[in-house]
């Protein structure tokens, strides 16, 4: 291990020291001052993700070939601590109220973000599944943080036996993979397929498993399941973090993998993948439709973007990828902002997440409001938004490479989901506001809606720049 | 004599899968569980991996498996409610391991595990010097999924406050005892 090595992995080692920091603040401030733990977990983000923005001009491994240090992962692991820095920032005001320890909601927090920050640059599968546990063991704990609450416990629960259930399928596919190819590198991987001519029935089972467990991880249809309980029973500030940051971390695992180490095998998983995409999308979708709660509708929606992002995976591609990056990138700051805005309304225990928590907010909160529109004008897709660029360059990508049929499911969803989309700005906007419509709102957390919804407009007016950016990035 | 070993381990996890999967008592469940796992630590010896049959029986024998029993043990009895088996799910739950099962017996059948061995197995040595060379950073990753494990099991496993023994707690553990302690 040399400099350099040290210089690569800074970022994480910023983010655990973060986390050890966040639970001594606590301890230090006896449990009594709760912004503490906060003020140390935002900085040591915040920090973290400015050095992973540094990034590297060309590709180089670190820590003997452990990791990538690319552009990829660089974005990534900047997008992480974004979100876990939003997400910390969101939560004084929906946990105080609910009298919930903080110093080891922040640490595991920053735990989450270390634990996606490897998956990302991880550069083999052993140390991909290593992250993956080290995330997902702390988003269990998150999940059912809210002890008190039923609904919590059992969100957490089943995040807890359905999370390991899938982790066997990835480790199994893993181990066959091993047996099947010698290797576990993502390099040497692809290396070995290059050289070789068709692959036998034990890689074959190992890529099904494999697949199994990334479509649990990124909740694709039928592996969804356990996702809008889950989603519904974790503390929203939880939701907000896992719908974007998790799916991310997953999203970019499954590009490594699938998309660049296997992708010579592809012929084997891509009518598989295709077809899981489109029920994603649909399914998702019409669930969406039905929802009477904003919280799970979101869930559900999330479900769909993933179905999107899919789409992506399948068209296989450099710019397909770079399209899934720029998508990504895009809905974790219009989901993050939108559950922001939900959050901030339904504060204090005083909203049920549903839509008639939301009548007539932005007509007594304009900008709120206005901030909201453009959050679910994204999430459709209408331009000039981040979401709509996501979703063509994904579209187009996977236009090139034939699977129009995809793109055509793609477009009748995205319309679709513009109904309960636009349910929410109509009910802000249109309804008349009821009962007691006064909320607090922190200077931070409307700076944190208010850079996020106007990132999402300057990417959507000039996209060219990330999109360049992405396509030099993708691995 | 490798292949008595060979066959006296597999007929070991098998019947020890079955009766994991079929017993109406937990605890005999926990049992079988307990046999599967013996029975695959003897497997590896005919196939030359001594440590990792060593590291199984210490890990999985020695800790997970009486974990598992001292579990069923401590917590309140409701392993000896027997449930009545439904047969729609015992259909269902044949078909899916025979989902399951056929590409994995593909795969296995693929490979002649026994004498012909693909790659050479490694020694103690060797695996020692990789996990302190090329393994080494997942190696030290551990150590921070250890430290979220444990701070997870303390935020799970602490009092909730006095203002916070909420009576929805104690309404789940008598509605449905099976789930909050599963």
């Amino acid at each position: 291990m040399d400099s350099g090595d040290f210089m690569g992995v800074l970022p994480e080692l910023i983010v655990v020291v973060t986390a050890l920091l966040a639970i001594l603040a606590d301890v230090a401030s006896k449990g009594r001052n709760p912004s503490a733990a906060q003020g140390v977990t935002v900085l040591g983000l915040a920090v973290a993700a400015a050095v992973a923005l540094i990034s590297p001009s060309e590709q180089t491994m670190l820590m003997a070939g452990q990791l990538f240090n690319d552009g990829f992962s660089a974005w990534f692991r900047a997008l992480f601590a974004v979100a876990g820095l939003a997400t910390a920032i969101f939560s004084p005001l929906y946990l105080t109220h609910r009298k919930i320890r903080l110093g080891e909601y922040y640490s595991l927090l920053a735990m989450c973000v270390f634990g996606m920050m490897v998956m990302s640059a991880a550069a083999n599968l052993l140390l991909f599944f290593v992250g993956l546990e080290t995330m997902s063991i702390a988003l269990y704990v998150l999940v059912s943080f809210r002890r008190d609450d039923a609904a919590s416990v059992e969100g957490g629960l089943k995040y807890l036996v359905l999370g390991a259930f899938s982790s066997a399928f990835l480790l199994y596919g893993m181990a066959l993979i091993y047996g099947g190819i010698g290797s576990l590198d993502y390099v040497a991987i692809g290396e070995a397929l290059r050289q070789s001519d068709g692959i036998g029935p034990m890689t074959v089972t190992g890529i099904g498993l494999l697949l199994v467990g990334f479509a649990f991880k990124v909740s694709a249809v039928p592996f969804h399941f356990w996702s809008p309980d889950v989603y519904e029973g974790a503390p929203t500030t939880i939701t907000a973090f896992m719908s974007t940051g998790a799916k991310a971390a997953a999203f970019v695992g499954l590009i490594r993998v699938f998309g660049v180490a296997l992708i010579l095998t592809s012929e084997h998983w891509t009518t598989a993948l295709s077809v899981m995409a489109a029920l994603t999308m649909t399914v998702g979708n019409f669930v969406a439709l039905r929802q009477t709660s904003v919280k799970r509708m979101l869930a559900y929606s999330s479900i769909a973007h993933a179905g999107y992002l899919l789409v992506g995976i399948v068209a296989g591609t450099p710019q397909a990828f770079a399209a899934a990056g720029f998508y990504l990138i895009g809905y974790a700051l219009m989901n993050l902002g939108a559950f922001g805005v939900l959050m901030l309304i339904n504060q204090r225990g005083k909203g049920d997440y549903s839509f008639e928590s939301l009548r007539g907010m932005g007509t007594v909160y304009p900008v709120l409001g206005l901030m909201m529109s453009v959050f679910m004008f994204s999430l459709i897709g209408i331009p000039p938004t981040a979401g709509f660029f996501g979703k063509l360059y994904v579209f187009s990508a996977a236009i090139e490479q034939g699977h129009l049929w995809l793109v055509i499911i793609g477009l009748l969803n995205s319309a679709v989901a513009a109904y309960y989309y636009l349910k929410v700005v109509s009910t802000m906007f249109m309804a008349k506001p009821e009962g007691d419509v006064a909320i607090s709102q922190p200077f931070a957390y409307k700076a944190v809606l208010a850079i996020s919804s106007l990132l999402i407009i300057v990417i959507g007016l000039f996209p060219d720049q990330l999109v360049t950016a992405m396509l030099r990035a993708v691995p | 004599m490798n292949e008595y070993l060979f066959i006296m381990g597999m007929v070991a996890a098998l019947f020890g899968g079955v009766v994991a999967a079929i017993a109406r008592n937990l605890f005999h469940a926990a049992l079988g569980l307990a046999l599967t796992l013996a029975g695959t630590a003897v497997l590896f010896i005919p196939l030359g991996g001594e440590l990792i049959s060593v590291i199984q029986i210490l890990v999985y024998l020695g800790a997970v498996a009486i974990s598992i029993l001292f579990i069923l043990m401590l917590s309140p009895p409701f392993y000896l409610k027997r449930g009545q088996r439904n047969v729609l799910k015992l259909i269902v739950s044949v078909i899916i391991t025979g989902i399951v099962a056929v590409p994995l017996m593909s795969a296995a059948m693929s490979v002649n595990a026994v004498g012909e061995r693909a790659y050479s197995v490694p020694t103690v040595q060797q695996i020692g010097r990789v996990l302190l060379t090329d393994f080494v950073f997942p190696f030290e990753i551990m150590s921070v999924l250890l430290t979220v494990a444990i701070i997870g099991a303390i935020v799970i496993a602490r009092d909730l406050p006095e203002d916070k023994q909420a009576p929805q707690a104690q309404a789940v553990e008598t509605k449905r005892p099976e789930e909050v302690h599963a």
